[in-house]
């Protein structure tokens, strides 16, 4: 039997967007507007980084010095926020 | 990718619609009937207006003798101008084959394996007329 190993896991919150161009960004901006910014005094890798509070938009920055510059994303991606819708 | 079609033809700032979410991990995408517009062209399963490729892309096609490759070629500023891809949250694809000219079974592993795939048939799409 296939066992779902993030069940027990916060859910994603469920978004839906227009998906016409300025809608898209006038959702996107608000989005970000009323999102929570998480404590960046936290490493990414402490397992409380992002809270475990469903129904809350969370926010994080990462700073890039050229738009080729992907060194934190890269990094960061490679953390398991233990998120799943 | 059908029921996308539509936007692809009356929406001039859509750049294709494709069936692959480059960021679709099975520990972060799951809701099957989200659709997102993205800065880039993901590729691997997608659709193009005809007359896009016909009228602007066909005579600037690169040729074999090019270092480059067609995708990281569409991807560049000044042939998508800005234009966006829709995508979905958990793709429609799935990217299997441990070889071939870019690929290892060490690649496979590493960036396909865990990647998300839509296994539920009949999908609605959500906000798609609006």
């Amino acid at each position: 039997m296939q066992v779902n190993k993030y069940e027990n896991l916060p859910k994603l919150v469920s978004f839906s967007f227009s998906l016409t161009k300025d809608a898209y960004e006038a959702k996107l901006a608000a989005l970000l507007r009323n999102a929570s910014v998480i404590d960046h005094r936290k490493s990414p890798c402490e397992a409380n980084f992002v809270p475990s509070i469903q129904g809350l938009v969370f926010v994080v920055f990462i700073k890039m010095e050229e738009p080729t510059d992907f060194k934190t994303w890269l990094h960061l991606a490679k953390v398991n926020f233990n998120l799943r819708s | 990718m059908g029921q996308l079609v539509d936007l692809l033809d009356r929406d001039p700032t859509i750049y294709c619609v494709s069936a692959w979410n480059d960021q679709g991990y099975e520990h972060t995408s799951g809701d099957n009937g989200l659709v997102y517009r993205v800065e880039t062209m993901p590729g691997l399963g997608w659709l193009l207006r005809k007359g896009l490729y016909k009228d602007e892309l066909e005579g600037k096609w690169p040729t074999p003798d090019k270092q480059w490759d067609w995708d990281m070629w569409m991807r560049l500023p000044d042939v998508r101008k800005g234009r966006e891809c829709l995508i979905p949250d958990v793709s429609r694809t799935y990217h299997f084959g441990a070889s071939g000219l870019n690929m290892n079974s060490y690649f496979q592993d590493i960036y396909f394996k865990k990647r998300a795939f839509n296994t539920a048939p009949s999908v609605r799409l959500k906000d798609i007329a609006r």
